[in-house]
């Protein structure tokens, strides 16, 4: 019996202080994560529209898509973007498209993602133009990630497929060329699930419509 | 002291190359360099925390139940990582995800704090910490450095050879089986070769 208290008492103490170093550790940080993720969420939709647009936060009143914002330049709608998330390989993918008027993609922007490193998070790799010896002169360049830069200028109201034509960095700018003609986009090599999840989230707000109206 | 342990942390008991342990992370987040240093400093510091409190605690914690005293340790100090990496390096914690979290079953931290920190005085432990992290650190470095380079003919996310086609199977789970395999039996040829020419 002496033994259990003692047991008992022992891992109930490690068990407190824990929590008090965990809670305390947490209320100093949660501001600041919580910061990040709107000041991320942010850029993402700024990044999807035309410079220059006005952005409208709108609460959207089905919960398919979660949010969305309406860019306006003057009274002219130009765009809107939508909050989506797609089944990965592993978890969910958060991402914001941007569709102008016509139904052409102006822009895609990974959010959120948990997919493997070095497979699916490459959906969110730059291009390293830049060679190495390069780095330490420069600062290091602010280029867009690759995958979701071939979304740009595609339509929703087309078909859109994968092509196999290997990966879009290593492709000739006739090859990219031809890559937009077929409304199609370039795998990630060992990663099909991650872009096909990010396909169809774009699908899936095609068939809902695409171009909402405004609220 | 110092240089002794450290030695013996990163030559003679590193945790991958040495002991075999934490292969886990090692081969998972092993594909750039970036991501290596972040793993490795994030293990640094739990080891170093929790070899630091499991050796302050280490006489007065009943033998019986020590190892869910230790895991709760070692979860706290990797939940302390995980918040200030989520709140003051995002870029890391979108690319390391879940496998900060999974630092806590990395048995790397565990092994160290029953077979050393459990013993030892405060200040030999923390030591070994650093010695151990350190360890685990450039062992992750070592093993990322041959796969981004093969694997994406980068370091750090610069391109090195431009033009040179990269071997996509080093970026993948079984080129870093056969890297971390390669690594391990040249280290322990070194090993062996050397102990062999002691006796």
């Amino acid at each position: 019996m002496n033994e259990t208290i003692k047991l008992t008492f022992a891992l109930t103490i490690v068990c407190l202080i824990s929590g008090v170093v965990i809670a305390f550790t947490y209320s100093s940080t949660i501001h600041e994560i919580e910061a990040q993720r709107l000041f991320e969420e942010r850029r993402a939709v700024e990044s999807v529209f035309p410079a220059g647009a006005m952005i409208f936060d709108t609460a959207s009143q089905s919960p398919f898509p979660a949010r969305f914002w309406v860019a306006r330049k003057g009274p002219v709608t130009v765009g809107q973007a939508f909050l989506l998330e797609s089944k990965g390989f592993s978890g969910a993918i958060r991402f914001i498209v941007g569709i102008d008027t016509q139904g052409v993609i102006t822009g895609v922007k990974i959010l959120a993602q948990s997919e493997t490193p070095g497979l699916g998070a490459r959906i969110e790799e730059r291009p390293a133009e830049k060679l190495l010896w390069t780095a330490f002169k420069a600062s290091a360049g602010n280029e867009r990630p690759w995958f979701t830069r071939q979304f740009e200028g595609l339509s929703i109201r087309k078909q859109l497929s994968i092509s196999s034509m290997g990966e879009w960095p290593g492709l000739s700018e006739r090859e990219k060329q031809s890559l937009v003609g077929d409304n199609s986009v370039s795998a990630i090599t060992g990663a099909t699930v991650s872009t096909r999840a990010i396909i169809d989230g774009i699908v899936k707000i095609a068939a809902r419509g695409g171009e909402r109206r405004q609220p | 002291m110092m240089s002794e342990e450290l030695h013996r942390g990163i030559f003679k008991e590193n945790p991958i190359f040495g002991l075999a342990l934490g292969l886990c992370p090692a081969l998972a987040i092993s594909t750039s360099v970036f991501n290596a240093l972040g793993m490795g400093c994030a293990v640094l510091f739990v080891l170093i925390g929790s070899n630091l409190i499991i050796s302050l605690v280490r006489k007065w914690v009943p033998d019986r139940v020590r190892i869910p005293c230790y895991i709760t340790i070692i979860a706290t100090f990797v939940t302390i990582v995980d918040l200030c990496i989520k709140a003051y390096i995002p870029v890391l914690d979108r690319q390391l995800g879940i496998f900060v979290q999974l630092i806590v079953v990395n048995c790397v931290i565990l092994g160290r704090a029953e077979s050393y920190a459990s013993q030892n005085t405060v200040r030999k432990s923390i030591v070994d910490g650093v010695a151990i992290g350190l360890g685990f650190t450039l062992s992750l470095v070592a093993i990322a450095a041959v796969r981004e380079l093969l694997g994406s003919d980068r370091f750090l996310g610069y391109t090195v050879i431009p033009g040179f086609h990269p071997i996509l199977f080093f970026a993948g789970a079984p080129g870093g089986f056969i890297t971390i395999g390669a690594l391990l039996a040249f280290f322990n040829y070194r090993r062996l070769k050397k102990e062999k020419s002691v006796h």
